[in-house]
């Protein structure tokens, strides 16, 4: 396997000109800037002086810039780096530790052994790798929790998820008693995280995993979700409205609390009704789903 | 009060924060989960277009995290102004400042980029803030006029 290297611009200057500076970086390519100085970590260079460090897709873009950047400004120190090796994409693994996803779920890391479970809970086996959804965070926690409320509807039931991710929605909806899912994501790198967790429950069997374009997606289902952005699905409600049986439920989230009412009115304008909205956190951390239904 | 285990500056395209770096090995340094953050900028910023927003995170010792977007740089509101392009190929400012002059922002345009960032600004005189953004547009070559 080839280790991936990631090129850098690295330039020190000061606190007036750093704006400037961090703008022209973009105007050459950069994908994003990391400013240090003496209140972050790691420290600049120390003395008042500001180092921005912009990252760039490719080698050649990082030297064209620096040649940029040498001749525009040729007393600031500036020069070219690479990062080699991604081993801080993995590095959250060692934090991330058993809890319970809901009352009735554990997830459990394959890394830790041992752990004793409540003879009322279930396990989910869960190595989120490089995709979003350890099951911690907000957005999924309102899912699972409105998945559970509604295990007599997932009875026997073929489940829908759009942006699985590493899978953990549709693998929770098999946990509680559906039986089979379909699941999709347009970011081809998860598939692979999504099957290999599907495996790990025993549950290969019952998950379809691919990247199909939610308009390609065929058949009708009872239980959608769809834990993306509230930008994102309101773009989507004709073609989540064609995917749900006419009793079905929808389950959006990803959804910031101050984006609600967007959010239901683009589904309402689409034939929905709003059945249910969950929140989880605070202030800008706050978050809901909502539980749709089409209109009858 | 948890215990912070690191303080991390980054700028972004609004909307669109992914692992790679800057964002990737600034949070992984400490455990932090990249994705989440990800998935929460990305929704705080949605709505910016394509701005380039400054984020300030703050990592704690049991690896969760927070963070505060501020307004965008004044550089690339003045690049706004005087129709540059926010942000994207080379061109949209002036590589050398000195001698090119890519644009032009009026006396009032300074003064409204001003007051939107205020806030940011470790001042409460308007003219303070002013003065901080006319000299962004002298060092990006964008000519101020009345």
């Amino acid at each position: 396997m080839t280790i991936p290297r990631f090129p850098y611009v690295q330039v020190d200057t000061t606190p007036e000109l750093a704006d400037a500076l961090a703008s022209l970086l973009f105007d050459l390519g950069a994908t994003g800037v990391e400013t240090r100085d003496d209140t972050t970590t790691p420290r600049g260079p120390g003395g008042g002086v500001v180092r921005l460090v912009s990252s760039f897709d490719h080698a050649e873009a990082a030297e064209s810039a620096v040649a940029e950047l040498r001749e525009a400004f040729p007393t600031l120190r500036s020069e070219v780096g690479e990062i080699v090796g991604d081993a801080w994409r993995d590095a959250y693994k060692q934090f991330f530790a058993p809890f319970a996803l809901t009352n009735g779920i554990v997830v459990v890391p394959p890394w830790v052994e041992g752990h004793r479970v409540e003879p009322d809970q279930r396990v989910l086996w869960m190595d989120p790798g490089r995709a979003f959804g350890t099951g911690l965070h907000s957005t999924t926690r309102l899912v699972a929790e409105a998945l559970q409320k509604r295990a007599a509807l997932l009875a026997g039931a073929r489940v829908f998820d759009v942006g699985t991710g590493s899978g953990v929605l549709a693998l929770v909806a098999l946990l509680l008693g559906a039986a089979s899912a379909v699941a999709v994501d347009n970011d081809p790198d998860v598939l692979e995280v999504a099957i290999e967790n599907a495996g790990r429950n025993g549950l290969a069997g019952n998950i379809e995993v691919s990247a199909t374009p939610l308009a390609d997606v065929t058949g009708t289902f009872p239980i959608v979700v769809a834990n993306i952005r509230a930008t994102t699905l309101v773009d989507m409600t004709r073609d989540l409205r064609n995917r749900l049986t006419p009793d079905g439920v929808l389950i959006l989230s990803g959804i910031l609390a101050g984006e609600r009412a967007e959010v239901e009115a683009a589904f309402v304008a689409d034939g929905f009704v709003v059945e249910e909205v969950t929140h989880r956190g605070e202030g800008e951390d706050a978050w809901v789903a909502i539980a749709v239904r089409i209109r009858a | 009060m948890k215990k912070v285990a690191g303080i991390v500056k980054l700028q972004l395209p609004a909307g669109k924060a992914n692992p790679s770096p800057p964002v990737g090995p600034a949070l992984g340094q400490y455990g932090a989960n990249i994705m989440a953050f990800c998935k929460d900028f990305n929704a705080r910023t949605a709505k910016e277009g394509d701005m380039i927003i400054p984020v300030e995170i703050t990592i704690f010792a049991d690896r969760s995290f927070t963070f505060i977007t501020k307004t965008p740089p004044a550089s690339v509101l003045l690049k706004k102004l005087a129709g540059l392009r926010p942000s994207g190929k080379p061109g949209s400012g002036s590589g050398v400042p000195n001698k090119n002059k890519v644009g032009k922002v009026t006396n009032a345009q300074v003064r409204e980029i001003a007051v939107q960032k205020m806030p940011d600004l470790n001042t409460t005189s308007v003219e303070a803030a002013i003065r901080s953004v006319e000299g962004t547009a002298r060092s990006m070559g964008i000519t101020v006029v009345d």
